[in-house]
């Protein structure tokens, strides 16, 4: 009678110890990770984030806001996208095909400029923006795989497919895709396969 | 006799307790950084915020206060949920300012947000189990009345 009281009592703190355990992790993801790290010089804010791809890849399907369906997004009338009334979508799809160099390069009077040229693989945009004295007021560097590029075009004639982008990004090595400075504030985006950032 | 009585009481509290508790539990900690400041706790066992939405009476649950963009965005967040139990601890957001220090990580099975401001400190802890059938829950509650996301032209 006691033995089995005891064994009762054991098995109900088992059970206990077994449901009340938090939610172990079910499986290892081993894919790549996207960071976003920016530091203000000024009042010294940092702000750092890490967002595993996969978790990208999960949610867009379900995501259905406005012009942002099935990780597709509508650009005719509600997402334009300019560089002083340069059609880079239209870019986009020429350089596509081409072979590597430069190919939008604009000047203005005070050194602004931008350059959109193909490299190694890569869609680079380069922006350099200064006062009127000429200094450097900020810097932008791009840099997207040609095959995220190619990933982002692959929906219809009106759309970007983000998670196609997604997905040929987690496909790609480890590489850095946006730098910009002003000289308060350092943003960079990049991929890697840590979930953490330094 | 009474024994008996008291052994299965043991063990009833036992597994009602592991029956609630099997989901985690939601912790709230506010704590006001000032004399006299308010100081709120909360535990709740986490598996028992799918079944209240599930079964609130209707004109107790005010789904016209849920702005549509929310509303929208329940399946994806209950999918993400989803996603970020299965992952391996990390940290989603960190921010950090000579006022305050915000940190926004996955731990375990929760997800866990940390505040420390000059004004207080907050600690909320979510398991991402309750969480996602708290919001499938809520995405099956919502009357179908919601107006189109997109017209065609």
């Amino acid at each position: 009678m006691k033995t089995h009281r005891v064994l009762a009592t054991l098995a109900a703190l088992a059970l206990f110890a077994v449901m009340a355990a938090p939610a172990a992790a079910q499986s290892e993801t081993t894919g790549k990770w996207l960071h976003v790290r920016v530091v203000e010089s000024g009042d010294g804010e940092s702000v750092r984030v890490n967002v595993p791809l996969a978790l990208a890849e999960a949610i867009l399907p379900s995501l259905k806001i406005k012009h942002l369906q099935n990780g597709k997004v509508k650009i005719e009338d509600h997402v334009r996208v300019h560089m002083e009334d340069v059609d880079l979508r239209a870019i986009l799809d020429a350089v596509k095909t081409a072979e590597d160099g430069e190919y939008v390069t604009v000047e203005s009077k005070n050194k602004d400029n931008v350059r959109v040229a193909k490299r190694g693989g890569y869609l680079l945009v380069e922006v350099r923006d200064h006062d009127k004295d000429g200094k450097q007021r900020e810097k932008v560097d791009v840099k997207v795989p040609m095959t995220v590029v190619e990933a982002l075009l692959s929906g219809g004639k009106d759309e970007l497919d983000i998670l196609a982008a997604i997905r040929a990004l987690s496909r790609h090595g480890d590489t850095e895709l946006v730098s910009v400075e002003d000289g308060k504030t350092t943003v960079r985006v990049w991929i890697d396969s840590k979930n953490v950032t330094e | 006799m009474f024994g008996k009585i008291l052994m299965g009481a043991a063990y009833t509290t036992l597994i009602g307790g592991a029956v609630l508790f099997h989901e985690g539990a939601i912790t709230v900690n506010v704590q006001e950084k000032k004399p006299d400041g308010h100081h709120v706790f909360v535990l709740a066992p986490a598996a028992v915020v799918p079944w209240a939405i599930a079964l609130a009476p209707e004109e107790h649950v005010r789904f016209e206060h849920i702005p549509p963009e929310a509303r929208e965005a329940l399946p994806a967040l209950a999918a993400a949920a989803d996603k970020l139990a299965e992952m391996p601890d990390f940290v989603l957001v960190e921010v950090d300012s000579p006022r305050e220090h915000v940190k926004v990580e996955k731990r375990g099975g929760s997800l866990i947000v940390n505040v420390d401001s000059d004004k207080e400190k907050v600690y909320v802890s979510v398991p991402l189990r309750a969480a996602r059938h708290t919001l499938e829950n809520l995405a099956a509650r919502l009357p179908q009345r919601i107006e189109p996301v997109m017209a065609t032209p």
